[in-house]
């Protein structure tokens, strides 16, 4: 991970401190995500010719009255800065500190639907069994996972998606 | 029989007429006799010889000349037999090479129409692999449409997704 994206990391956790705001990581991560998700949306607010004032406010339009005022701020000063296309990167760095300050580790989970609080439980613990490590899940609803979850923790994804075994099956009948 | 003619003689002797003329006719005889032995015949006998010789080698050129023909006729009919025996040899070579190529055309020809059948079997065996490659990417690509459509079909339910997750969390249990 770059010291730029370090950086940026640090600062939005000082916010966060600062602010005191929880699940201000959570609504971070949700936007950075929806922006690896959108073509549009990405390269709208990684264009260099647009001006930033512009995209600051697509930022405002799209998180207003859906995310924390500390998110929102948080994301408009990456965005401002020019660096959208790090969000992503920053944005989980900023999730791994807040988690590794409680001793745990960030478990990314995507899924075609919302999971239950009883799901989200059961998962953690599962994915603690799986792997030895306490987890702080971050869902986010992804439709094109179809059925069933992936999560990924660190560099280990662990796929139990039905897009994946629907590409399975696709590449056995060729 | 000059008794005869004397007997027959008028004068009583066997020569008729005047004994003088006989006597002097006979001197004469005999001066022109020797005169012609001695002057004559040598003349002649020199003509004779040299005649001879000349005959001797006349029939001598001739032989030499009859050699020579015989010799430049046993030549030419020894060149004769030659050109026979070449021409001969010339027309077993023809037709030897006529044989020959014959027998080469022939097996061109052979191979020729084998190497058409050849590529022939192989064209049609690869039209009806590819015919065959053509029916299996399209029944596949059908199978994948179909697949898609029916899972993502079965999929509109909550509870289908739920399970789903339910699955995902039991396995990672394991």
């Amino acid at each position: 991970m770059s010291d730029m994206i370090d950086g940026y990391a640090e600062a939005l956790l000082a916010v966060v401190r600062a602010e005191g705001a929880a699940g201000v990581d959570d609504e971070i991560l949700r936007f950075a995500q929806a922006l690896e998700g959108n073509d549009e949306l990405r390269n709208t607010l990684t264009d260099p010719y647009v001006p930033a004032e512009k995209r600051q406010q697509i930022v405002e339009d799209l998180l207003g009255g859906r995310a924390s005022h500390v998110a929102r701020a948080a994301v408009s000063l990456v965005v401002g800065a020019g660096r959208a296309a790090q969000l992503p990167d920053i944005a989980r760095a900023l999730a791994a500190r807040l988690a590794a300050e409680k001793g745990m580790e960030v478990a990314e989970v995507r899924s075609a639907v919302a999971l239950s609080d009883d799901q989200r439980a059961r998962l953690a613990a599962s994915l603690k069994h799986a792997t030895g490590k306490d987890v702080e899940i971050k869902v986010t609803i992804d439709p094109s996972v179809l059925g069933g979850v992936v999560t990924t923790i660190g560099d280990t994804v662990i796929d139990g998606s039905v897009r994946r075994r629907l590409a399975q099956v696709k590449t056995h009948l060729g | 029989m000059i008794g005869i003619l004397a007997a027959e003689g008028p004068n009583g002797n066997f020569i008729p007429g005047d004994i003088n003329e006989f006597y002097w006719g006979s001197l004469a005889f005999g001066i022109i006799l020797g005169i012609f032995l001695w002057k004559g015949v040598p003349a002649i006998s020199r003509l004779m010889k040299a005649r001879t010789v000349r005959i001797e080698e006349e029939l001598a050129a001739a032989a030499a000349q009859r050699s020579a023909a015989e010799a430049d006729l046993a030549t030419l009919s020894g060149q004769l037999g030659d050109a026979d025996t070449e021409a001969a040899a010339i027309i077993a070579e023809a037709r030897t090479q006529a044989t020959k190529l014959e027998a080469d055309l022939l097996a061109r020809a052979e191979a020729d129409v084998a190497d058409a059948k050849e590529r022939s079997r192989l064209e049609i065996q690869a039209q009806r692999e590819q015919a065959l490659n053509d029916l299996r990417a399209a029944v596949a690509a059908q199978a994948r449409v179909a697949a898609d459509a029916v899972v993502r079909q079965n999929l509109d339910d909550a509870a289908t997704q739920s399970a789903l997750i339910d699955d995902y969390i039991r396995q990672l249990a394991g």
